[in-house]
């Protein structure tokens, strides 16, 4: 039952180490016709792993199904929206000491056989969080255009911001490690985080990189995005995102931070 | 006009009193009801200078425009409560589903442990 507990994590060294500790996150709001299909997905492309799913206050069986499996189950009391479910799952990680932390929708749009290729991206160190991204080559995934154009004005937005190229902000399908785990522990944006959350990790020092993945249109259940809520989102993460840089800088607790203090003073 | 101010003064404390209303939350009403009467007890002098003031022709115009500001007040600071509740909110249930989950795996222990 006692996992054994990474206490010396170094990004730059430990190429070897295969012992890293890695934790699924898996939202989930009402997904009873595909969480089962995730979780057989995820258990089959990455036995190792272990799976946490965050029931977001589902009105129906999606406890029920993962309970059926070998993961964690975590249910909110109540509804609270993708930014909350995640800012849970990664407590949870925190609180159990994971050093990477991968979420994966739980709708089927994220293959669970490009979990490895995020997680190596990460490892290979020159990043804290590992987006997949939809457009950095065109692998058929199909967007409707209205929703097209709300990606490509938000990643152009985050990507002014960041000064690097962000080509999909809104991708959920995201590795992170422990620095940035114990970063959105204590600080993740709600409703629709993910944007925002690139533009916080800059601001933090935290580095973001993009790596080519390709998502399936989703298993089953409703996409939780009309017309109306898009650009509802849209205005909404703009607003966030420019008040966001009108606030102090968050700091992003680690050595690294601390490092580079001390250097500067 | 003397009347309402006082009397909705009266309710708010006495609300306090009961403890229906918190002590914090009491003050800028209180505050809010205190301005309208003093205006509306000197309107010869008091409101028909800042009607004056304003440019406003009709001195209890003047009494509206400054209820209406003082309610905007009021308002605002609801919504600034309410985001620190929902901020709290948030946190506690998150909380509470990461420590039942916990509870959960300890009793699961637990039971594993009595079977052997």
């Amino acid at each position: 039952m006692v996992k054994r507990v990474i206490s010396t994590f170094d990004l730059e060294q430990s190429q070897e180490a295969p012992s890293r500790r890695v934790l699924v996150i898996i939202p989930a709001y009402n997904e009873e016709e595909s969480l089962g299909r995730v979780i057989r997905n995820v258990h089959a492309a990455e036995p190792e792993v272990d799976i946490v799913v965050i029931n977001d206050g589902s009105t129906d069986a999606t406890p029920d199904i993962a309970e059926g499996y070998k993961v964690n189950l975590v249910s909110l009391p109540y509804n609270q929206g993708i930014g909350s479910a995640m800012q849970t799952g990664f407590m949870f990680a925190r609180d159990k000491n994971y050093d990477i932390a991968v979420q994966v929708d739980g709708d089927g749009q994220h293959d669970p056989r490009e979990i490895a290729q995020l997680v190596e991206a990460l490892i290979a160190g020159d990043a804290d969080i590992v987006i997949g991204s939809r457009y950095i080559e065109d692998r058929g995934y199909i967007t409707p255009w209205q929703r097209r154009i709300g990606i490509v004005i938000l990643a152009a937005v985050v990507s002014v911001i960041t000064r690097q190229r962000i080509t999909d902000p809104t991708s959920g399908f995201r590795a992170i490690n422990r620095r940035a785990i114990h970063f959105c522990a204590q600080d993740y944006p709600f409703d629709y985080p993910e944007p925002e959350a690139v533009v916080l990790f800059n601001r933090a020092n935290l580095r973001v990189h993009e790596i080519p993945v390709t998502m399936n249109p989703r298993y089953g259940g409703q996409s939780s995005i009309t017309p109306f809520r898009s650009a509802y989102y849209m205005v909404k993460v703009i607003m966030a995102i420019v008040i966001g840089l009108l606030r102090k800088r968050p700091d992003a607790a680690g050595e690294v931070e601390v490092v580079r203090k001390t250097t500067q003073a | 006009m003397i009347a309402g101010p006082l009397i909705l003064f009266i309710i708010v404390l006495e609300m306090v009193r009961r403890r229906r209303l918190r002590e914090d939350y009491s003050l800028l009403w209180l505050g809010t009801f205190s301005v309208l009467f003093i205006l509306s007890l000197f309107s010869r002098s008091l409101l028909d200078s800042i009607a004056d003031l304003m440019g406003i022709a009709y001195p209890p115009t003047a009494l509206f425009v400054v209820g209406f500001g003082l309610l905007l007040g009021v308002m605002l600071q609801f919504s600034v409560v309410i985001t620190r509740l929902a901020k709290e909110n948030k946190s506690a249930a998150q909380h509470i589903a990461l420590l039942a989950a916990r509870v959960k795996q300890l009793e699961q222990m637990l039971e594993e442990q009595d079977t052997k």
